[in-house]
Order: C-alpha cells, then sequence, then structure tokens
C-alpha cells in the first residue's frame, strides 16, 4: 500500500523522499540509487567552473536531466544572507525554478544554520516570489517566525549534516508538528538508518531530505530502496493512527470463558 | 606569455586573468571558450547577463567574468 500523495508549494508528489546527488561513488551509482529512491525531488548545486571543468559540469547536468525529477537547488556553503541571497538568484536563473533549499550556516563545526540570516534572507527571497525551504534548527519561535514570513515548508535538522545520528531531539520535532499543523515538515540532514526515518514520519512529518545515508552506504541502490519503503512504512503508521503508549499491561486475548475457569471454582 | 597589444583587453575570467579582442561580447567569449552548448549562468561584476543580452553586452577592461555551472549537492 502506498502512503496517500501530497503536495509541496502546490506541486503533487507521490514520494515523500527528497534525495541529494552529492557524495555517490560515481555518477552510475547515483542514478541507480535515486531511481531506487523513486524520490521526485532532487537537490542540486551551483558553483564557479573553470573552463576545462565546464565539460564534466554538462555531463553531470545531462544525468540530472535525464532523471526528469523535480529539482531544488541549495545555497549550500553560504555564511550570510547576502550570499545566499546571490546564489539563491543565480540557482533560479541556473536551473529555472523558484524552488529554493536555504542554507544560512552559522557555525562551520556543526553547519548549524544561523536562524537570524536565514529570517533575514527568507524575507527579501519571498518577496522576490522564490518558493523557500528553509534548512532550520528544530527552534519553534524559528520556526514559527519562518512560517509567518510566508514559508510553506520547513526543513528543520534532526542531527547535524552529515552525521547520521538520527533525530537528536525528537520532543522538539514532535512540539512542531502540533504548533505547525498547517505547515509541511520534512526533517533535513541527520538521517543515518530507515528508522531514524521512520521514527519522523510516525511524528507526522511529511518528508525526509537525506543524501549521506544512501550515497556513503555500501550498496547504495539497496540503501534507497530501504528508505522508500521505510518513509512509506512510517507514513502509513502516521495516516492509520498510532495507539497511545500505556503504563500498564492490558491483555489482548479476551479473559472471559477460559477453558481453565474450573480451576478457579 | 605572448605580449599584449592595444586592441587587446586585460579581464578576470573564474578568478584567472584572461587577455581577450577588445570590444569582445559575452558571445564571443562563450564561443571562444567552447561553452555555448553547456547550461550555465553568466556573471559580470556580480550582476546576472540574461542569455538575450549575450551579444550586446561588450567586455571592458578589468571587468570579472564568471561563468556559473549546475553540480552536485544534498
Amino acid at each position: 500500500m502506498q502512503a496517500s500523495p501530497w503536495k509541496v508549494y502546490g506541486t503533487k508528489l507521490d514520494s515523500r523522499l527528497f534525495i541529494g546527488t552529492a557524495l555517490y561513488p560515481s555518477p552510475q551509482v547515483m542514478l541507480d540509487a535515486i531511481q531506487a529512491s523513486q524520490s521526485q525531488v532532487i537537490t542540486i548545486s551551483l558553483r564557479r567552473q573553470t573552463s576545462t571543468k565546464l565539460a564534466s559540469g554538462d555531463k553531470f547536468w545531462q544525468l540530472i536531466e535525464s532523471l526528469g525529477c523535480h529539482l531544488l537547488p541549495n545555497t549550500a556553503g553560504c555564511y550570510s544572507a547576502p550570499e545566499a541571497i546571490k546564489t539563491a538568484r543565480l540557482a533560479r536563473e541556473l536551473f529555472e525554478t523558484d524552488w529554493i533549499k536555504l542554507e544560512v550556516l552559522g557555525d562551520s563545526y556543526n553547519l548549524q544554520p544561523d536562524p537570524f540570516a536565514l529570517v533575514d534572507a527568507t524575507k527579501i527571497l519571498i518577496k522576490e516570489g522564490f518558493k523557500v525551504f528553509p534548512y532550520c534548527t528544530d527552534d519553534l519561535v524559528l520556526c514559527q517566525k519562518l512560517a509567518d514570513l510566508g514559508c510553506e515548508v520547513l526543513m528543520p535538522w534532526g542531527a547535524p549534516i552529515g552525521t547520521g545520528q538520527g533525530l537528536i531531539n525528537p520532543y522538539a520535532l514532535e512540539t512542531l508538528r502540533k504548533r505547525l499543523p498547517d505547515i509541511t515538515l520534512l526533517v533535513d540532514a541527520g538521517i543515518g538508518k530507515p528508522s531514524d526515518a521512520v521514527q519522523a514520519m510516525e511524528l507526522g512529518f511529511d518528508g525526509i531530505l537525506l543524501n549521506t545515508a544512501v550515497a556513503e552506504a555500501l550498496d547504495p541502490a539497496k540503501m534507497a530502496d530501504a528508505f522508500a519503503q521505510a518513509i512509506n512504512a512510517g507514513r502509513l503508521a502516521y495516516e492509520a493512527g498510532i495507539m497511545p503508549k500505556r503504563d500498564n499491561a492490558k491483555p489482548s486475548t479476551p479473559t472471559l470463558d477460559k477453558p481453565i475457569w474450573q480451576q478457579y471454582v | 606569455m605572448s605580449e599584449m597589444n592595444s586592441q587587446q583587453i586585460n579581464i578576470v575570467f573564474n578568478g584567472e586573468a584572461l587577455v581577450v579582442e577588445k570590444d569582445i561580447t559575452v558571445m564571443d567569449l562563450l564561443q571562444l571558450l567552447e561553452v555555448v552548448t553547456h547550461r550555465f549562468v553568466v556573471v559580470i561584476n556580480n550582476q546576472i547577463v540574461p542569455k538575450s543580452a549575450y551579444e550586446a553586452i561588450r567586455l571592458e577592461l578589468g571587468d570579472h567574468c564568471d561563468i556559473m555551472s549546475p553540480i552536485s549537492g544534498g
């Protein structure tokens, strides 16, 4: 059974997995993994090229085009609002999309987003018509401000980028889900294994964005398939309604008219 | 390194010095560097150059011209 389709900034999607295009051991492995993931949205970036590297950039682009996915360009590596805004404008021109994964980093050790610069950049980009997908921390007040600015999608981290530590603060993520019921929420960064993704989906998150967990697996295509199944299972469980936890045991088999009643008479 | 003549100018292309013909257009430069078939964005002095202006805009002495291309990203 497939979980229900969803919409991201008005675009209908079946897959709830966004996947990155970096860190794969080869272009073919990347293609195989993305196809196995069934993702319909892939992240991509841009850089200044040297003339000798233009040809390789073109080959990469041809591979990306062959996938037929929606593109979500990022502003990776930006440490200020002006840098991120400039990169977003370039990305819109290059990839012909208003979607932007807005990354404004505040710390080079854990690649933590800078919440203040993120808000500053979001304000300007939304005014310019961008559909902003902010990579943010799980801070409720920050997320509320981003939503108030017009972000329909928020992408809080589960853990720092590339660490594979899973959901470090499930309480904060669950709080975001409860307090921002109308916002599309994806966990972006920190997912290490499929059970991390299941946990986020069972909390009611709408999707997952990941890269390293698939690209650095021994068999990226197989891991991509595992994530696709896990994310679907987690979403199905959320839609089905998870039973509440109880402190006391409750038998699942009826206790009346047991065949051994006589010994108690 | 060959010497410049009066019909040439210095520009900075993707961070490196480059000598080109005076009055060279963006389109001429792209053809010279054989990048016309690639997906890219041209930026001159931090301003995005629309594709429609490639034939009209001429590079001037000291211009910084950068070409941005797709790369993988997470």
